[in-house]
């Protein structure tokens, strides 16, 4: 669902590393792509109403409440980012 | 660029709704009578809910309705519609929404600039209050309006 939601919470994505200077690939999938793709992934950031529905992975998943709250962005993906970047 | 899309013709204010279904039907409506989208997108924007769940609720109380392109979009629309009693849609922390906007996008790029000053206006806590409470639809035109020439500049960095 590229569209509403998932593009909203990609540019929030983007805002949050590149303010923290971290490069970073985002895409927005829908839920069976991800499924499939969650191994390419160095991290999921997604609403917490569909992470269950992610099911089992080894890849950090990071569930957002507020797709509009910066700080809640911030605080959330930028330490899991910056441990990715760093490593 | 929102204040292009949200007009007198696409928010409402002061609206009843049962319940979410009719939210979506409101705002689906309001593109509908807009000539911006088929019928068949305002069921796409209900089915988007039936089978991913209430995860159109980004934010306390505010709704985001969508469906896909191909559901019948002729071109980049959005609508608002600010409930009078605020809705359930079945979301363990956002719930209820007071804000349902429904958006229609033609492909995944052209709408960008449209979502993000939404975004920003959103994130104002002042500005997303004063649209809560807003009275008429002038009100609600004249914050976005402001939106529009603040995030602009902002939304293109």
């Amino acid at each position: 669902m590229g569209l509403g939601s998932g593009l909203l919470l990609r540019m929030q994505v983007e805002k949050v590393l590149k303010e923290a200077n971290i490069p970073a690939k985002v895409e927005v999938m829908d839920i069976s792509s991800a499924r499939g793709s969650l191994l390419q992934a160095d991290m999921v950031v997604t609403s917490s109403e569909l992470a269950p529905q992610l099911g089992e992975t080894k890849v950090p998943i990071i569930t957002i409440h507020n797709f509009v709250d910066l700080n809640e962005m911030r605080s959330k993906v930028v330490p899991v980012a910056q441990s990715l970047h760093k490593g | 660029m929102l204040a292009d899309l949200l007009t007198e013709r696409t928010v409402r204010v002061g609206v009843e709704a049962r319940d979410w279904q009719e939210v979506v039907d409101i705002a689906g409506r309001l593109l509908l009578e807009d000539g911006s989208i088929e019928p068949s997108y305002i069921d796409a924007m209900r089915e988007v809910i039936q089978s991913l769940g209430p995860y159109v609720v980004i934010a306390p109380g505010v709704a985001l309705l969508h469906g896909r392109p191909q559901h019948g979009v002729k071109r980049i629309c959005m609508s608002l519609v600010v409930l009078k009693t605020p809705v359930k849609f079945g979301h363990p922390e956002n719930d209820p929404v007071t804000l349902a906007f429904a958006l229609g996008g033609v492909d995944e790029r052209s709408h960008l600039d449209a979502l993000a000053q939404l975004a920003t206006l959103l994130s104002d806590e002042d500005a997303a209050s004063r649209l809560r409470s807003a009275q008429t639809v002038e009100e609600v035109l004249e914050i976005i309006r402001s939106f529009d020439h603040a995030a602009g500049s902002d939304a293109t960095t």
